[in-house]
């Protein structure tokens, strides 16, 4: 029988390492975004993103101590509510630079696209783990999967906001890929997502189109020339190999990097701590994947393993654009990194896949 | 329920660590191998920086009149990413300071945040661009090299170029002192172009020279070569005037000339032939030749010198004399400039002592002038002269010179035997640490004193009675010698058409306190030493000796009046206390040979004889050693040198009596 809090090992089987990472990630996430923002004290952003830190860490307590078969089993409602958060927020959601992804609730705003994450991983992974044993998935199936994930996913496109839509298809595309489809299959799903991409082109009107020009293609930038990237580049690079020290990184206090406390705090941790900061910031955030994968494989079931891997594979894919882009390998998207950016959503829907991951790892030892 | 085989995680793993690996060398590369760069771009986008040209030191002459100073001007630059209409900026821009627009158009359209658009200004373009509060055009101040006398000393002094670095004359010679250190001005600016922050390392002013120069003297020598440039039409013609006793140079000028606040114009007249040009001395070489022969005893101003006639053979080339002349003393050779004369005594002196004694008096080198570009001169070593080189370099020829090489050794006859290295730049001090650094004088004695004064005595007699009659001082007595040189054509051989005309002389001949060289490079018309250099060394010397205070030491015909000045000024007596204070220097070999005459220079103080009679004035001189030279009857009142200066065996004294009670 499934209980529906921990027991008296709790605090014994607590992943405190995990924890801690995320712990050491945050006070140099609320560093850095102080750091970023002093020249606009009144915004109050270190506040803010305090609040939401600790908000973050209630919820994954509560997550890591519900089991998380007792998740899965009221799924569907949590399912259902999220779309219909979306459809809420498609409506009567609150317009942000051209897009409808916000919600208010009193003194409140958060983007329902990055809360309700964690509930498509979830359902994806309760249909994965319940579906009969086979080598590979029916193409019937397949489809199902995809379903669950393509509605949340196409309703988030829609406000228009491509970026986080796309950070929907990492957990979908993981799944298919450890729950084992013939490579045919893979081959098929490659062949229709390249396909797809030209005729949603043609469906969405002139403005969006402009819009996800200069979304995709630095280029169009009113600055010109790649300028956010090329400001990225020379914030990190003249970091050098200990920084400039923190408060002190010029390109971040001049001003020259863009959105520098969202989706360029990787360039201000670049700049100010250098090497070494950047490489100890990459190196909690791999030893949290890591972690991950470790729970995943040694969960006690198959909803277990999904739920982890769903989290992987999200974290994963947020890391690498976002990475990406400020180091230059990636097109400009504004797609956070977990626990560094700045965003109550973002950072809430952090603390809570964490908190699934440590569910799952507690639960390996609860009958 | 079978749990789903985790193989495939691996594959998950390794595309992870994969990616991390490919992201830390990228970090790797950005921050640690291109991190210089990167820093090198931050610094171009975050920060201005102008350099910030520092004020000159001031060149002073030696009384403290300024000769090239600093101003300060403005200059325009733009900051390229402020404006946002390039081509009305670059039109306006245009009409108002007279720079080409599309120059400008194009500066305006650079991707660089400074581009000067003009440098140094003038007061209107300036006024007029302030009035207009263009975006993005900015003022600076720079300092700018102004030299107030324009052509005055202009190859002394040189002359700067855009960036305020001497290029010529002192101001390159002494640039690292006077220039000053460059400054720097950082400007931070934000993303938005918002200047807000600036971190300013002031220039660092340079610092002051105080020359020997004597703006007077040399007003004296530029206004006179300009009248005899007018007259002669000579393709280059140069006057040094020296301190004989000190090698200090109180005025060099040269025709043709320039100006040094528009230096570019004339190019062609920036060298400094004084130091810079190499001819032969002819004539006036004769004194090194009759100085040697004198020095090593193999002649007395009286022996007697069979002159054949106007024409000798020296191993095999037959020389002629431009006159024919029998037997002449030694004296009568330097006053008749005899050239068979001169051959015979080069001929006493042999190829090894001649070539010592010119080279002991300073040729076939530098003599270490502070002035750039200065020529050594063209002599060979001893063994590589031929059999009948002696004949033609006893007589100036077959041998290279500078007209400063020339009046340093003819000063050397001047002033007893001292071979002083001529200098420009008496002080270097700095506005805030002070004097940097002094030049004394500093002398060789390389012949005796009494080789020196028979030296001064025949040239004296070149003045009254010889080739150099033209010369001759109103008021003052003058030595010296003059030189026809025939230059070499392009066929190699001598010219019958052009020559170089010189005289080097020193006045007064008694107790000289100036030492003159004129050169005139080609002159058209008359060409001779005596017709056309010696004229013009009266014609300097006269007022510069009037400007001196020096006291006429012959009756003179001309209106007697001095320049009325309050500033200290070189006085017979200030170069006789110089004179005093200094210690000659000698070479142990020649301070052997000559220390048992017991004839240094200056070992006379010149008692006080006023209200002395003529006759207790005449016996004090006579066992002093001192030529008295008196005017009136009774008592004396008046005399020069004063009494306590020093001077030398043989000097003259002026003692004026009169019948009047003494001031005294």
């Amino acid at each position: 029988m499934i209980g529906p809090f921990a027991g008296k090992h709790f605090w014994k089987d607590f992943d405190w390492p995990l924890l801690t990472s995320a712990l050491l990630l945050s006070v140099l996430s609320l560093t850095e975004i102080y750091s970023s923002t002093m020249a606009q004290p009144s915004e109050n952003f270190f506040l803010r993103q305090l609040a939401w830190v600790v908000v973050g860490i209630v919820f994954l307590f509560v997550v890591a101590a519900i089991d998380y078969r007792l998740i899965s089993e009221h799924i569907p409602w949590l399912y259902v509510l999220a779309v219909g958060s979306l459809l809420y927020t498609l409506a009567l959601g609150h317009r942000v630079a051209g897009s409808k992804s916000w919600v208010v609730l009193g003194r409140i705003q958060f983007q329902p696209s990055e809360v309700i994450k964690m509930v498509v991983v979830v359902t994806l992974a309760r249909y994965f783990s319940e579906l009969r044993a086979s080598q590979y998935m029916t193409l019937m199936q397949i489809t199902k999967a995809c379903v669950i994930s393509l509605v949340p996913m196409g309703l988030v496109a829609l406000q228009p906001d491509l970026g986080t839509a796309l950070t929907y298809l990492p957990a979908i595309a993981l799944g298919l890929f450890v729950r084992g489809i013939r490579p045919t299959a893979l081959i098929s799903l490659l062949v229709a997502f390249v396909l797809v991409l030209p005729v949603t082109w043609f469906v969405l009107k002139p403005y969006q189109k402009e819009r996800i020009m200069t979304f995709l293609d630095p280029e169009r930038d009113p600055l010109g020339k790649g300028y956010q990237v090329a400001q990225s580049k020379i914030a990190i690079g003249s970091g050098g190999l200990v920084g400039k020290g923190l408060f002190r990184g010029s390109q971040n206090q001049l001003g020259f990097l863009p959105t520098r406390h969202t989706d360029f705090i990787f360039s201000v941790v670049g700049e100010e701590l250098g090497f070494v900061g950047v490489i100890a910031s990459l190196g909690l955030l791999a030893f949290i994947i890591f972690r991950s994968i470790y729970n995943a494989r040694t969960a006690r079931d198959n909803l277990g393993l999904f739920i982890a891997m769903g989290v992987v594979g999200t974290f994963f894919f947020h890391l690498i654009v976002n990475v990406g882009m400020v180091i230059g390998f990636m097109p400009t998207t504004g797609i956070p990194l977990p626990f560094l950016s700045y965003g109550g959503s973002s950072v809430l829907n952090a603390f809570i896949a964490l908190g699934l991951v440590m569910s799952v790892g507690r639960c390996r030892y609860v009958n | 329920m079978k749990k789903y085989p985790t193989r495939r995680i691996y594959v998950v793993i390794a595309i992870v660590a994969l990616w991390a690996t490919a992201i830390g060398a990228r970090l790797c590369f950005l921050h640690v191998v291109h991190s210089a760069d990167y820093k090198q771009r931050a610094e171009r986008q975050q920060q201005r920086t102008f350099e910030l040209t520092p004020q000159r030191g001031i060149i002073y002459d030696r009384n403290k009149n300024e000769l090239a100073v600093s101003v300060k001007v403005d200059s325009i630059f733009a900051v390229p990413d402020e404006i946002d209409d390039p081509t009305a900026t670059a039109a306006t821009l245009s009409t108002l300071l007279g720079v080409p627009r599309d120059e400008l158009s194009q500066k305006l359209q650079m991707q660089r945040s400074f581009v000067w658009i003009k440098r140094k200004v003038n007061v209107a373009e300036s006024i007029a661009l302030a009035r207009r509060k263009l975006p993005g055009i900015y003022f600076q101040k720079e300092h700018h090299r102004f030299y107030p006398k324009r052509e005055m000393a202009a190859h002394v002094l040189g002359y700067v170029n855009i960036d305020e670095e001497g290029m010529g004359g002192l101001e390159y010679r002494y640039n690292r002192s006077v220039r000053g250190e460059t400054g720097r001005a950082v400007i931070m600016s934000d993303a938005r172009g918002r200047s807000f922050n600036s971190v300013e390392q002031p220039p660092a002013p340079g610092a002051n020279l105080i020359t020997t120069i004597d703006e007077n003297i040399q007003y004296i020598l530029e206004k006179e070569i300009a009248e005899a440039a007018a007259k002669t039409r000579p393709k280059g013609l140069s006057i040094i005037a020296m301190s004989p006793s000190t090698g200090e140079i109180l005025g060099m000028a040269n025709y043709p000339t320039f100006n040094p606040n528009e230096y570019a114009r004339s190019p062609q007249n920036w060298s400094n032939h004084a130091v810079s040009q190499t001819y032969e001395p002819g004539s006036t070489f004769k004194i090194v030749t009759v100085a040697s022969a004198i020095e090593e005893g193999l002649a007395t101003p009286t022996d007697l010198i069979d002159c054949q006639m106007g024409s000798i053979v020296v191993f095999g080339r037959l020389i002629h004399d431009h006159k024919p002349f029998g037997l002449l003393t030694v004296k009568q050779i330097v006053e008749k400039s005899s050239d068979v004369g001169a051959i015979k005594l080069g001929l006493r002196l042999g190829d090894e002592r001649f070539a010592t004694y010119i080279d002991r008096l300073g040729f076939g080198k530098p003599t270490n002038i502070d002035l750039p570009g200065e020529e050594r001169g063209l002599t060979k070593p001893a063994s590589h002269w031929t059999k009948s080189s002696i004949g033609s370099i006893a007589m100036g020829q077959e041998i290279g010179v500078t007209p400063l090489q020339i009046i340093r050794m003819v000063s050397v006859i001047a002033n007893g035997g001292i071979l002083y290295e001529p200098y420009i730049v008496k002080r270097i001090e700095h506005p805030q640490r002070g004097v940097l650094s002094e030049t004394t004088p500093h002398g060789e004695r390389v012949i005796s004193a009494d080789t020196a004064a028979k030296l001064q005595d025949m040239l004296e007699v070149v003045v009254t009675h010889g080739t150099a009659t033209a010369g001759k001082l109103d008021g003052y007595t003058a030595a010296g010698k003059t030189g026809t040189a025939q230059k070499i054509d392009e066929t190699g051989r001598y010219s019958k058409t052009k020559f170089v005309a010189s005289f080097a002389g020193f006045a007064p001949a008694s107790n000289p306190v100036i030492a003159i060289i004129v050169v005139i490079d080609g002159p058209a018309g008359p060409h001779m030493g005596g017709q056309v250099a010696a004229p013009l060394f009266k014609k300097v010397a006269e007022p510069i000796l009037r400007y001196m205070s020096v006291p006429p030491d012959v009756p003179s015909y001309a209106p007697q009046y001095t320049v009325k000045n309050e500033k200290p000024r070189l006085t017979v007596a200030a170069v006789y206390d110089r004179r005093r204070s200094l210690q000659p220097v000698s070479t142990v070999v020649i301070h052997r040979r000559y220390s048992g005459d017991g004839g240094d220079f200056g070992d006379i103080t010149i008692p006080d004889f006023h209200g002395k009679s003529l006759r207790q004035v005449t016996e004090e001189c006579l066992k002093a050693g001192l030529r008295l030279q008196s005017a009136g009857s009774g008592a004396a009142v008046e005399q020069m040198p004063p009494p306590g200066a020093s001077v030398r065996v043989g000097a003259r004294v002026q003692v004026r009596f009169s019948t009047r009670a003494s001031q005294r």
